[in-house]
């Protein structure tokens, strides 16, 4: 399915204040304004055995999600920041809210997403990806270098 | 005389249960593969309060929502890099996979 960015924006439309925090220590507040990720996927006709979602950016990055988690808590692919379009340094058309999850998880400039049905497959396809969780400690794998395969970043 | 000694006892029971729990607590440890340290946050998204909104953008820069102050897109860290063509020089766009790599 391929949608354009007038039909993203056609999409129930959501705000909500959260705060980003990068690995590193800084972050910030900000209004987030976009769709939610599973209202996207709904009109994929996802699967019923879906289970884990990876957000592929124009830059080649990408991260991936629980479907579950993204479901949970109804997280939005936002199109606009502080009541503003995200200036494409800041990730247009799409930056990934992954409220509560470290700043990587955060993916900027994405537009392309893949959807699994068992994330121990991609586990299998991609053996150097960084498999802690986002919200593990700081000291056990979420610095930066710890990264075994930069551009990746599977939990 | 008596009186006293009945509130000693009395309360001794509750004072070693709860010795016993600060011990308890504070030598049982999280599985490592389910240690948390707390992310860093603002209080901002201890629950989310999404509202129904226009997607069309006002695009005059929020200072605050719902009652808490915005840091502006200019005071926020960010670690995009501008990518610039090689041979031309010429900026094609934005990327964090540069930043990531100086690290």
């Amino acid at each position: 399915m391929s949608l354009n960015y007038e039909e993203l924006l056609g999409l129930p439309a959501y705000a909500e204040a959260a705060y980003m925090p990068c690995v590193e220590g800084w972050g910030f507040d900000a209004k987030w304004t976009g769709f939610r990720v599973e209202d996207l996927l709904n009109l994929s006709g996802l699967k019923s055995d879906s289970t884990y979602i990876v957000f592929h950016s124009q830059d080649g990055y990408s991260t991936g999600l629980d479907l579950d988690y993204l479901r949970d808590n109804d997280i939005l692919l936002a199109y606009g920041i502080n009541d503003l379009t995200l200036p494409p340094e800041r990730g247009f058309p799409l930056q990934l809210v992954a409220r509560s999850r470290y700043g990587y998880k955060w993916g900027k400039w994405i537009t392309r997403i893949e959807v699994y049905v068992n994330k121990k497959v991609i586990v299998k396809i991609d053996p150097g990806g960084y498999r802690r969780s986002s919200s593990g400690s700081r000291g056990t794998g979420v610095l930066p270098g710890s990264f075994r395969d930069e551009g990746f970043s599977w939990p | 005389m008596e009186y006293i000694v009945f509130t000693a006892m009395h309360y001794i029971p509750s004072a070693i249960s709860t010795l016993l729990v600060i011990f308890l607590a504070t030598r049982v440890r999280p599985h490592r593969g389910l240690a948390r340290t707390p992310l860093p946050a603002s209080g901002l998204d201890a629950f989310a309060l999404q509202e129904n909104v226009s997607a069309a953008m006002p695009e005059v820069e929020a200072q605050e929502y719902q009652g808490k102050r915005l840091i502006p897109l200019n005071e926020q860290g960010n670690n995009a890099i501008e990518v610039r063509n090689t041979s031309t020089g010429a900026p094609i766009g934005f990327s964090s996979r540069a930043w990531w790599k100086e690290k």
